[in-house]
């Protein structure tokens, strides 16, 4: 077709026919469509945009520089927000760390089973994305004689414990050098003076950095927005551990705050069938922690990184 | 160069790279259309429901604790009052059906008291009442007592702070049964979803 126009066919005149037999015309148009269809792939996950937070959220100082006043109208804000999306009206609480209390974990290794319950536990507990499924414990089954946890597996199933195996959760471990909260470009996570690990999920800007630091793999991301149903929503939350996360923002285990600092043992801990699990007060001589840490063979996971964890792993066995 | 290979190079020009434009531009339409596609899919689809069944987090403990010791809702001494000098798994029906893998623990008056069947045995021939069990069990098991008294050893529940409320201590038959005291193995909760779990390495 495009030869009969050009009968001379002379090699370099102009129009020359291409090879293929497309005008100039027609490749445009089929680049302009091309390009318009790859830019609205590129836009479309706009078409999920719920539209800006209010105001008052996207001004919102830092928490820890929050006055009384607005830490009151804070929380009130997002319990109205909270209330709007699960039906249940919540108790959002800000509970402020306790005087002459530094906690401390210990897990029994000699002694988990590696039931999961304390998984399970922790999801219902601190109202965890379900879809996709966010869990910050992890249970490994290792082989007896081993310590290399790259050769354990997180996804047995059936009867516990699995012969010639033990298991070890591991879960974020509260260090006092803690990597996550240097590396963070914010400050959105940071150590509370009572040895708990929090994060601002409101000032988080989800770079993840805290996240490749940790050598425990215990901070969770939410790279889609959280799924939670409402009959599965936990209405006693805290400000710094489990109200629901927004997308994009980092997660990880506190302590169960909420819980701890109203005096009461973790849900991972309340949980657990074979009482592995031990949390206290290190600065109390007659707790069970500070007992562990005195008197039984206490190992401590990634030792020679210098982490100074707050999760002790020991045995009497 | 010779003016035969320059022809040849823009005859080369004026072919294939068009076309190959053309197939650049169709792949990224494909792409375009795909990721229109998985996109309009995961949000039409919704989230999925992940069933978070009540046993997975079930606190109460793996056995149950009754109030006295009793066979068949009966309290002990109802049926005897007296010491016997046999043992009773030769008696008939109920406690022949009593299975006793408790190592080298394997008479059952060392732990029940003849005298009392109401009460265990504690050294001596004395009583311990049901609700004392745990120092019938401290008899033989002394630093596994001194740790549970401690805390680290067993299941301790509700404030770990005892100003801001009750602590409560589990007993030793709440997780072992007397008569085979080995932890019994138990069913897993479900493993983690794999393929939804970014940056999960396993």
């Amino acid at each position: 077709m495009a030869e009969e126009k050009d009968p001379q066919g002379a090699p370099f005149s102009h129009p020359k026919p291409y090879g293929s037999g497309v005008t100039r015309r027609q490749f445009l148009a089929v680049a302009a469509a091309g390009a318009a269809a790859a830019a609205a792939a590129a836009l479309s996950p706009l078409r999920d945009f719920g539209g800006f937070p209010p105001l008052r959220e996207m001004l919102q100082k830092h928490f820890t520089e929050l006055t009384p006043g607005q830490k009151k109208e804070v929380l009130e804000r997002i319990a109205s927000q909270l209330q709007e999306k699960y039906g249940a009206a919540p108790q959002l609480t800000a509970l402020p760390p306790m005087d002459g209390v530094q906690y401390a974990y210990a897990l029994n290794i000699g002694r988990c089973v590696g039931c999961r319950k304390c998984v399970y536990a922790c999801m219902k507990e601190n109202n965890q994305s379900r879809d996709p499924q966010i869990q910050y414990i992890s249970v490994l089954q290792m082989e007896k004689g081993n310590i290399d946890v790259e050769k354990s597996s997180i996804d047995y199933e059936g009867q516990v414990p699995k012969e010639g195996h033990y298991y070890m959760p591991v879960q974020c471990h509260h260090c006092e050098t803690s990597p996550c909260t240097k590396v963070c470009p914010v400050k959105a996570t940071w150590r509370e003076p009572d040895g708990i690990v929090v994060v601002d999920y409101n000032w988080c800007i989800g770079c993840r950095y805290c996240e490749a630091a940790c050598p425990y793999h215990a901070r969770r991301f939410n790279f889609k927005e959280p799924y939670l149903p409402e009959k599965d929503f936990n209405p006693k939350i805290d400000y710094l551990s489990n109200r629901p996360r927004p997308k994009g923002t980092m997660e990880k285990c506190t302590f169960c705050l909420q819980r701890t600092r109203a005096g009461k043992y973790p849900a991972c801990l309340e949980v657990c069938p074979t009482g592995s699990r031990k949390f206290g007060n290190m600065l109390d001589p007659d707790s069970e922690i500070s007992s562990i840490i005195r008197d039984k063979r206490v190992y401590i996971f990634k030792e020679e990184l210098g982490t100074v964890p707050r999760f002790y792993y020991y045995t009497d066995v | 160069m010779s003016e035969q290979d320059w022809e040849k190079t823009d005859a080369f020009r004026n072919t294939e790279i068009p076309t190959l434009l053309l197939i650049a531009v169709g792949a990224a339409c494909v792409a375009a259309a795909w990721f229109f596609y998985t996109n309009r899919h995961t949000s039409e689809q919704g989230p999925r429901a992940f069933v978070m069944k009540p046993e997975y987090y079930d606190i109460s403990p793996v056995r149950t604790v009754g109030k006295k010791l009793e066979t068949l809702g009966m309290a002990c001494g109802d049926c005897h009052s007296d010491p016997t000098d046999q043992d009773p798994r030769t008696a008939p029906e109920i406690h022949n059906k009593v299975v006793l893998k408790h190592g080298s623990n394997n008479r059952c008056f060392n732990c029940h008291n003849n005298g009392k069947r109401d009460f265990f045995a504690a050294n001596g021939g004395g009583q311990i009442p049901f609700s004392k069990v745990e120092t019938l069990c401290a008899k033989c098991h002394g630093p596994t007592y001194r740790d549970w008294q401690r805390g680290t050893h067993g299941r301790r529940n509700g404030y770990w702070d005892k100003t801001a409320g009750e602590q409560k201590n589990l007993v030793c038959i709440a997780c072992h049964d007397p008569h085979s005291p080995a932890f019994k193995p138990m069913k897993a909760a479900p493993a983690p979803l794999k393929h939804n779990t970014p940056g999960e390495t396993h």
